[in-house]
């Protein structure tokens, strides 16, 4: 939009110009035709005189004559006034003739034949008068006389006449010449005005556009900056820009708020800002900062700055140089405040120390504890079998019956710490998953149980197992924990037939997966028909120490199916229960497929 | 050259050079013609005013000139004296000869003379009788005397050389007309 | 079995776990010779010795103090001396650590501490009768833990 401005700017400008030159046009014009019309008027003037001379020449002339036909009617002398007095008015007339004649020659030669008629005639009034026989008025020589003056007036007349007609002629030719001028002129100077008004309201409807865009233009950015101010003041941001032609910096209000001052409360350069940088840093942020001068680009930097009250806060910039409209590089940065961030980052890494300090602690307090009680338990149990073997016969039945809910009490707590040491050892911290065959796990699994299969005659049938990626021991627990289950609680009388089944399952199709970080999963499902339990138990049987039934129906220690959950966690899968009181439960497992 | 770059600053520089010799052209103009015009009507003016002057005086050289020859002739008759006849007829001769220059210029100069004179046989006695001789004799010398204080009043007006040329001519003629009335007057008081 | 009877040696910190050993091996109807070292230490400077009668099968706790099981089993597996000695691990603990690292030093079995005597006896049994070249050659992680 700014370069249309500026093409509007030299439109004006061009406007502007063309306007001028039209209004100067109009001036020189104007100039001409008030020359001109004045150079007629001054013709006319001169024309008007040039006939007014001719005519008082003519009735100067028509004067005398008129007094000399007085004078010879009443032969008063007084009648000859205006012929006395005629040839020296005629002169008078002649000079400004001569003057008004000057560049003419037509008229100039015009004037001296009228002068010779004119000193014919006066002769003839002469000897008219002079020659006249007292009261003869009747003498041919008089009557000739007379009409030879008349002769002579008829030809100073036509002269006079043609004198004059020969004026007006030039006048109206001159007139006729400028007529046509005269005319055009004044409707070009009103169309050129005309022209000039309409190219002035042009441009200043283009100027009024223009103006009322740049004011809505000017609105939007007074309103972004306010926007940008307010999300600087949210976001914890400021910016920068630095002409590096002028070295001229500014900073935005925010900027001065990172560094814990008012806004605008100093000069922005970069000594200034330098001044609140931590001593520590201010040296690479200074080497940096000359690098921002050369690369176009700023990569992320780090540094502290100290406030005035001692608070030390972490920033990070960035900058991207780019060139502007008069070839001058600025560079635009960013820069926020990422004290919190990284407070918290710390926080969250003590915490994550500490509780890899607690876990680990008691994963090996777990471990070693199991490990430890085992061996008291241990002898305990053995000496109760050596007992048992040996002194049998020497004991009452009360002794042998509390031998033997010892030795149950001991076999329970064997469970139990053999079912504490799986879950320690089911952690994963250090366990490492590898491509296995599943097959081989769950066979080891059937190996492991091999006694209770074989004791219950267990029917155990399953679906050919493709190779996952696990942890192998981890999933043999799995396996074995599920299995023994499904055998222990069977349902009275029935022989126990457990299923395990595979697919490859999508992740949205399935329930039993709640957020699910992949696409594709095994499912392994495990049914049998033993007692089955309430559905209602179906989440809480994965609690730790969790059991339906008491110590004395079902023996177990509430931890197996916990160790399954964990498993399963480990391996980043999902575990469900589904059961039906007295016909069966099924245990399904998801485990993602990378 | 750094302002010069700025448009804002050309344009306004270029309209105020502009006005300035607008102005200045303009006012100029009109002063010039104005003057001028003043200057052109005055000296038409003085033109007409000097013209008029030219022609009265011209006219009453060249009346007076007439009334000269008219006397001249008119002496010749009465006066019985030969010598004397002779110097009248130079003087009407001198006098003819100054008519015929008045003519040329007057022809040129479009100013109307008279080639008659205008004197009444009244105003004249011209007898045998010394006593009217001698006043026509004195008239002839007056009206010759008035010439040269005419042609003098007319060589301090004039500009034109036509004139001074005639006036030159003239005025060495006149005098010797002068003289030679003087001559006559002497000639014929002495006589009687 | 080349002689007559069978040397066993056991190394255990434990004076009951000693007792249960040879009370064991007294009712096993085999023809054993048992020894008994308190430790690491003693077990090794006696194998070491000059006059020692090196046994068929060495049981070796792995928790003991001074020297651990682990350590004489590598010490034993680099002495050639000792290369006809089987080597059992008899431990309490059945870690798969363990296992893993006894197997690597060439242990020939891994019995975890059964509980009861008679399992004990029939374990023994079982572990003294084993033709040891035969069970090497094909032994694998798999049958490398005792299954009872």
């Amino acid at each position: 939009m700014i370069k249309t401005l500026s093409n509007n700017i030299s439109f004006l400008r061009t406007m502007l110009y063309i306007s001028a030159l039209v209004i100067l046009v109009v001036g020189a014009l104007t100039y001409r035709s008030i020359t001109e019309v004045t150079k007629s008027s001054e013709m006319i003037t001169h024309t008007y005189k040039v006939n007014v001379e001719l005519e008082q020449v003519l009735s100067y002339l028509k004067d005398a004559e008129t007094g000399q036909r007085g004078y010879i009617i009443t032969n008063d002398s007084i009648f000859l006034e205006p012929y006395i007095s005629g040839r020296s008015k005629i002169n008078n007339s002649f000079a400004e003739l001569k003057v008004l004649a000057k560049d003419n020659t037509t008229l100039t030669n015009s004037l001296k034949d009228l002068n010779l008629l004119i000193n014919k005639r006066l002769l003839a009034f002469q000897t008219s008068y002079r020659s006249l026989p007292k009261n003869d008025i009747d003498d041919p020589a008089f009557i000739q006389n007379f009409k030879n003056g008349r002769v002579l007036m008829d030809s100073i007349r036509d002269q006079i006449k043609g004198a004059i007609a020969i004026q007006n002629n030039l006048l109206n030719q001159r007139n006729n010449e400028y007529k046509s001028d005269l005319m055009a002129t004044p409707l070009l100077l009103f169309s050129l005005l005309l022209c000039s008004l309409l190219l002035m309201y042009a441009a200043y409807n283009s100027i009024y556009k223009n103006i009322k865009q740049l004011k809505a233009t000017n609105e939007e950015l007074e309103i972004f900056k306010e926007s940008t101010n307010q999300s600087e003041i949210v976001s914890k941001h400021g910016s920068w820009t630095w002409n590096v032609k002028t070295n001229t910096f500014t900073y935005s209000d925010n900027l001065y708020r990172l560094l814990g001052e008012q806004p605008q409360s100093f000069k922005p350069t970069i000594e200034n800002f330098l001044t609140y940088v931590h001593p520590e840093d201010v040296e690479q942020l200074s080497k940096q900062v000359e690098q921002m001068k050369e690369n176009v680009e700023l990569p992320y930097i780090y540094y502290r700055v100290v406030h005035k009250n001692g608070n030390v806060k972490h920033l990070k910039a960035y900058g991207k140089s780019l060139v502007n409209d008069e070839d001058e590089t600025v560079l635009l940065g960013t820069t926020a405040d990422i004290t919190d961030e990284i407070i918290s980052f710390k926080v969250l890494e003590e915490r994550n120390a500490e509780l890899e300090r607690n876990n680990k602690e008691l994963s090996s307090f777990n471990y070693v504890a199991s490990h430890d009680l085992q061996e008291p338990l241990r002898k305990i149990q053995t000496f109760l079998s050596r007992l048992e073997d040996e002194e049998v016969d020497k004991l009452s039945p009360k002794g042998i019956r509390y031998i033997d809910r010892i030795k149950n009490a001991a076999t329970r707590m064997r469970l139990l710490i053999d079912d504490l040491l799986q879950f320690s050892r089911s952690n994963k911290a250090d366990k490492v998953f590898e491509d296995s065959n599943i097959n081989l796990i769950f066979e080891a699994a059937k190996q492991d149980l091999a006694e209770v299969i074989s004791a219950e005659n267990a029917i155990i049938t399953s679906d050919a197992f493709p190779s996952m990626k696990v942890i192998p021991f981890q999933i043999q627990q799995l396996f074995v924990n599920l299995l023994g289950n499904a055998i222990k609680y069977k349902a009275e009388g029935v022989i126990p037939k457990i299923e395990i089944t595979h697919q490859v399952v999508e992740a949205d199709k399935e329930d039993g997966i709640t957020k699910p970080k992949n696409q594709f999963y095994h499912k392994l499902v495990f049914t049998d028909n033993g007692i089955g339990f309430d559905n209602t138990y179906a989440e809480q049987i994965f609690t730790l120490f969790n059991r339906l039934h008491n110590k004395d129906e079902y023996s177990g220690t509430g931890i197996g199916l916990s160790i399954c959950k964990k498993i399963v966690e480990n391996h980043k899968g999902y575990i469900t229960a589904k059961g039906e009181p007295n016909k069966g439960a099924t245990f399904t497992v998801f485990l993602p497929i990378d | 050259m750094k302002y010069l770059k700025n448009r804002r600053f050309t344009v306004v520089l270029f309209f105020t050079v502009l006005l300035i010799a607008l102005s200045f052209n303009s006012c100029d103009e009109f002063i010039k013609s104005k003057s001028q015009q003043n200057k052109e009507t005055e000296q038409t003016q003085q033109t007409i005013a000097t013209n008029k002057n030219e022609a009265k005086l011209l006219l009453m050289l060249s009346k007076d000139n007439q009334d000269v020859i008219h006397l001249s002739k008119k002496l010749q008759h009465v006066v019985t004296k030969d010598s004397a006849v002779a110097l009248i007829k130079k003087i009407e001769e001198t006098h003819i000869e100054i008519a015929e220059a008045f003519n040329t210029v007057a022809t040129n100069k479009l100013i109307s003379i008279p080639n008659y004179s205008e004197i009444s046989p009244s105003n004249i006695v011209l007898d045998s009788s010394q006593e009217n001789k001698i006043k026509a004799l004195q008239k002839l010398k007056a009206i010759i005397d008035n010439q040269l204080f005419l042609l003098d009043k007319l060589s301090k007006t004039t500009n034109s050389k036509t004139f001074k040329k005639l006036i030159v001519k003239a005025d060495s003629k006149i005098n010797d007309s002068l003289t030679r009335t003087k001559n006559i007057i002497n000639t014929l008081n002495t006589n009687s | 079995m080349q002689e007559d009877y069978i040397n066993i040696t056991l190394a255990d910190d434990d004076e009951d776990d000693r007792l249960f050993f040879t009370d064991a091996f007294d009712d096993i109807k085999i023809t054993t010779r048992v020894k008994t070292f308190n430790d690491g230490v003693y077990l090794m400077d006696y194998l070491n010795s000059d006059d020692a009668l090196l046994p068929n099968v060495l049981f070796l706790d792995l928790n003991m103090p001074r020297k651990s099981g682990l350590e004489c089993l590598k010490e034993i597996k680099q002495n050639p001396k000792f290369k006809d000695i089987a080597i059992a691990i008899y431990s309490t603990s059945a870690s798969e650590e363990d296992i893993e690292n006894t197997f690597i030093q060439g242990a020939n079995i891994y019995i975890k501490k059964p509980s009861d005597f008679k399992t004990l006896k029939k374990v023994l049994a079982e572990v003294v009768t084993i033709n040891w070249q035969y069970h090497t050659n094909s032994m694998n992680k798999d049958n490398f833990l005792l299954r009872f």
